[in-house]
């Protein structure tokens, strides 16, 4: 979908910035929503104070807000697929190269 | 800590309708027992112990659920049902401990405090199996194929909650169709964001 919506809006995208924080994945105002969501999710009361202020400079605070209702959706989206055990369809595999990451088996 | 940022539109009344349910029976489960589940939810989280009301087994999937969920394997889920825990509770569970995680990352992130969890209200589980709900796919029972959307639907009150959160914390059925709707974001930035948190979840769906 992030592929597909940059093409969409005309964005440049790099994958690989949503796996590899030290890679800009171009999107606009992209490194402050990895850093943020970071924060986010890892709980990391050491940096989210900073992450937020930095994307509500870039984004405003509702598109601040909007970023952390999306992270708290994919926190429930993980956990669902996860206890389901459904795992990436087999056409989406070829991003696992892309992204640099590699894909567990479900059983 | 800095300002809080203001809610998304329609998540403080997604709010209230979420702890009107937690608190209450759903299906397999009391409302005390739903609030116990809820709080091993954080105390796995925290490195604290589970809730001491709550069976072995329940207590076991919801700490698994909340902290380590890319561990769970179909033996895993055998062994929880050979324990006790069916297949249509463990669906319930999910649908509690993930909507919490979402609501406590979610408030982390905007700035504001953790919500204190329910008190439970008195009540029975209705024992409800969905009409057409089994194993088609995945681990756990679901009506229709095992995908995103019917990861709750062997659970009528669960999946109704699905719904009612994705509308709130990102968009609903007919909108994701919109590569070029904003929510506060763009589309490509909300994908990018969702990447991202499954990335870190060692989700790769």
């Amino acid at each position: 979908m992030l592929r597909a919506s940059s093409q969409a809006l005309g964005h440049e995208v790099a994958i690989r910035g949503a796996a590899d924080a030290t890679v800009d994945p171009l999107t606009p105002a992209g490194r402050a929503l990895v850093a943020f969501t970071d924060a986010a999710v890892l709980r990391d009361v050491h940096e989210i104070d900073g992450a937020r202020a930095e994307l509500v400079s870039a984004v405003g605070p509702d598109g601040a807000a909007r970023a952390a209702s999306v992270a708290g959706n994919f926190e429930l989206m993980n956990r669902l697929l996860d206890g389901m055990g459904v795992g990436p369809p087999e056409r989406a595999m070829h991003l696992a190269d892309e992204l640099g990451v590699t894909p567990h088996a479900r059983s | 800590m800095s300002e809080s940022l203001p809610h998304v539109p329609g998540a403080e009344a997604f709010l209230e309708r979420e702890w009107h349910r937690l608190a209450g029976p759903g299906s397999w489960f009391t409302g005390p027992e739903r609030v116990a589940i809820a709080a091993t939810t954080r105390a796995a989280r925290d490195g604290r112990p589970a809730s001491p009301l709550l069976r072995d087994e329940v207590a076991e999937a919801a700490a698994r659920l909340s902290v380590d969920a890319p561990q769970i394997d179909s033996t895993w889920v055998a062994d929880l049902e050979r324990r006790g825990l069916d297949g249509f509770a463990l669906v319930e569970v999910m649908g509690i401990v993930s909507r919490l995680r979402a609501v406590d990352t979610y408030l982390f992130g905007l700035g504001r405090p953790e919500r204190p969890l329910p008190d439970p209200v008195d009540g029975e589980p209705d024992g409800v199996r969905v009409d057409g709900a089994k194993i088609d796919g995945g681990f756990v029972p679901t009506v229709g194929a095992a995908w995103p959307d019917t990861a709750l639907t062997a659970v009528a009150v669960e999946q109704e909650a699905y719904f009612d959160i994705t509308a709130a914390f990102y968009m609903t059925g007919p909108e994701m169709g919109q590569l070029d709707m904003v929510r506060g974001l763009d589309r490509a930035q909300i994908e990018l964001v969702a990447a991202r948190t499954s990335l870190l979840n060692d989700c790769f769906f």
